[in-house]
């Protein structure tokens, strides 16, 4: 049990009445000390009997959207239940948020709770960044009707949301993959049978025989068949988010979440071509793999944002995604193309051997992107320069290249206020 | 400085208090005004029924301020509130009644019949609220007891409603003494509200019944 300043106060200020009055022999100044004293005594009272009820008081937490966007509004509603047969004068409630979600106010309710009756909070929330962000413990502060006493509890009563990654601007191409899917895999045929499987847009860099005119000359889309027994670029995305990159930049704009918006672009990019795509990320000390996504990329979206925690990363050397291939038995040389979303400063950090030994298990097929970002600013102007000729030189060889795409990766803050 | 105008700005720079922690959410503000005001009133000297007054402020304006606390009032606060303001009403009654024992004839004002008649209704309405269930006497007694005294308790609040009645009739009746004037008509409401079963109204009338006898002795 502990007693509020207005408790002090209270106290203090009734004894100092009652000697005064008793002093200056005041009929009114002693009934009005004497009142006060037992209203005092009175809350005590009250408090006493009612904090022994807290067992009695359930928390039911939901949110209004199990699955939301980056920068959205999501309501969070408390359901607050008194199951026993007293009531609870004055209840605060305090709800705690996870990193990377903001309120305009500070979510403190005070509720009373009637015998067997429930009481509803309701506030909204921002979330700021891309990822599963869990809500668990609120504190509950029970106290008697003026607000003397209190004694708080923390309960726990728990509920997430998965907001996903805004999508970049992906109209700016991303000239290097165009190069590499168009021309070099999509281009190739495995049967010769040709059978129509399907359409899809035009990518450059396709064939320009299996261009439908007919639907151009309707539609005015440029639209190429697809067949059977034609070939289909194999990808591999490796997303790698590090802890340390949420707290490069200010929120809603750090390294992280230029990265996993990056990696939706170039997820949303791979799906449109027609690739086939698997997708691992690692967001703790292993990466998670993903077969197939390209059937239904919302739900590969929602996959890679609900194993990434807002705060959190990778902890395994980047190496870990060769180690992954190893470990499940799958073969690198499947794939036509390996894209791992990453960014300078981790490659600087972590050295050149993690590097070294996914361009030798995914022998000349891997290719590196970068979010365009002001590292310049981070690690100096000069000092990127060289770090990005260091990249580039090392995996000239052994690897199919490395580009940072202009895509809009950066959010305008204030219009999303 | 006259001590209207020190209670004035007193209470002034309290509501400016209030307003600040309605709107910030400050808790200490107002608690830290108004222990202010009552050392600085207790150093100037000023009249004890003023200091009373703003030492009053400090459940008061908690309790303004929860009423209008607009979650608290949805959740079903108000009842609970209605329910506590009953108690304080009482609460308030037993001070009076105490306080007169306390002070006793030796106040300089109790000396005629009239005069002790109101100082005996007095502290027999302060009975009555005592005896009231809500401040839970007879029930802590009958639970010491192990035995049922509700209709005891019954009982007696009638009978002192009765007897207060009567005393106050007597005390403006036969000498023309209008004192307990005032503080009649909250009495026989409140007496017309017991029997109506509202309780809470009841006691709230009592207690301004008795305030204003307090108020008006000769």
């Amino acid at each position: 049990m502990k007693i509020t300043f207005s408790g002090y106060t209270h106290l203090v200020v009734a004894l100092l009445l009652l000697l005064y009055s008793l002093y200056s022999r005041s009929l009114i100044g002693l009934s009005i000390a004497l009142a006060l004293i037992l209203v005092f005594y009175y809350e005590y009272h009250v408090f006493f009997q009612t904090k022994n009820y807290i067992r009695n008081i359930i928390v039911e937490r939901s949110v209004d959207k199990k699955i939301c966007g980056e920068l959205d509004k999501v309501k969070m509603i408390l359901r607050i239940k008194n199951q026993g047969d007293k009531p609870i004068p004055r209840l605060i409630v305090l709800d705690t948020l996870p990193k990377f979600t903001s309120t305009r106010k500070k979510p403190v309710f005070t509720i009373a709770l009637p015998p067997r009756c429930e009481a509803v909070a309701e506030y909204f929330f921002r979330v700021e960044a891309p990822g599963t962000h869990g809500f668990g413990e609120l504190y509950m502060s029970i106290t008697d009707p003026l607000g003397y006493f209190f004694e708080q509890y923390s309960y726990t009563a728990n509920a997430y949301t998965v907001a996903l990654p805004r999508t970049a601007r992906t109209r700016v191409s991303v000239k290097s993959l165009q190069k590499i899917i168009g021309a070099y895999i999509a281009g190739k045929s495995l049967s010769g049978l040709y059978d129509l499987a399907g359409y899809r847009e035009y990518q450059p860099g396709d064939d320009p025989r299996k261009i439908l005119w007919k639907e151009y000359a309707k539609t005015g889309k440029l639209v190429v068949r697809l067949d059977y027994g034609e070939s289909r670029a194999k990808t591999l995305l490796l997303v790698d988010i590090r802890n340390y990159l949420w707290y490069i930049g200010r929120s809603p704009n750090t390294l992280a979440h230029a990265q996993l918006r990056l990696a939706r672009g170039i997820l949303e990019y791979l799906a449109k071509t027609g690739s086939h795509i698997d997708m691992a990320v690692c967001c703790d000390v292993s990466p998670k793999l993903r077969i197939g996504v390209e059937k239904d990329v919302l739900e590969a979206i929602y996959d890679m944002s609900s194993l990434i925690k807002p705060g959190e990363g990778c902890q395994s050397p980047l190496s870990v995604y060769a180690e992954q291939a190893q470990y499940l038995g799958i073969d690198p040389m499947r794939y036509d193309l390996v894209v791992l979303v990453t960014n300078p400063l981790t490659l600087l950090l972590e050295g050149p051997d993690p590097l070294d030994k996914l361009l030798r298990v995914y022998a000349g097929k891997l290719f590196l992107i970068f979010p365009d970002y002001d590292y310049g600013s981070l690690i100096g102007r000069d000092e990127y320069k060289a770090l990005l000729s260091r990249i580039a030189a090392r995996i000239a060889g052994p690897g199919l290249g490395l580009e940072i795409p202009e895509i809009g990766v950066r959010i305008n803050v204030e219009r999303h206020r | 400085m006259n001590d209207l105008l020190i209670f004035i700005t007193m209470l002034t720079v309290i509501s400016i208090g209030i307003i600040t922690e309605k709107y910030t959410g400050a808790t200490e503000i107002t608690p830290a005004i108004i222990l202010g005001s009552v050392f600085a009133g207790i150093y100037l000297g000023l009249n004890p029924v003023y200091i009373a007054l703003i030492a009053a402020l400090i459940p008061g304006y908690k309790y303004v301020l929860l009423m209008t606390n607009k979650p608290y009032r949805a959740s079903g606060g108000l009842k609970i509130l209605w329910g506590s303001l009953s108690r304080y009403s009482a609460y308030i009654m037993l001070a009076i009644g105490l306080s007169l024992v306390l002070a006793g004839k030796r106040l300089e004002y109790i000396g005629a019949w009239e005069s002790e008649m109101l100082y005996i209704l007095i502290v027999f309405t302060a009975l009555t609220a005592t005896l009231d269930p809500r401040l839970g006497l007879f029930t802590w007694i009958g639970d010491k007891l192990k035995r049922d005294l509700s209709s005891i308790e019954n009982g007696l609040i009638k009978l002192a409603y009765v007897l207060g009645l009567m005393l106050l009739l007597t005390t403006i009746w036969p000498s023309y003494n209008s004192a307990g004037l005032p503080g009649l008509l909250p009495y026989i409401a409140s007496l017309v509200l017991r029997h109506k079963g509202q309780r809470v109204l009841s006691n709230i009338a009592l207690a301004l019944s008795m305030v204003l006898t307090i108020f008006f002795l000769p």
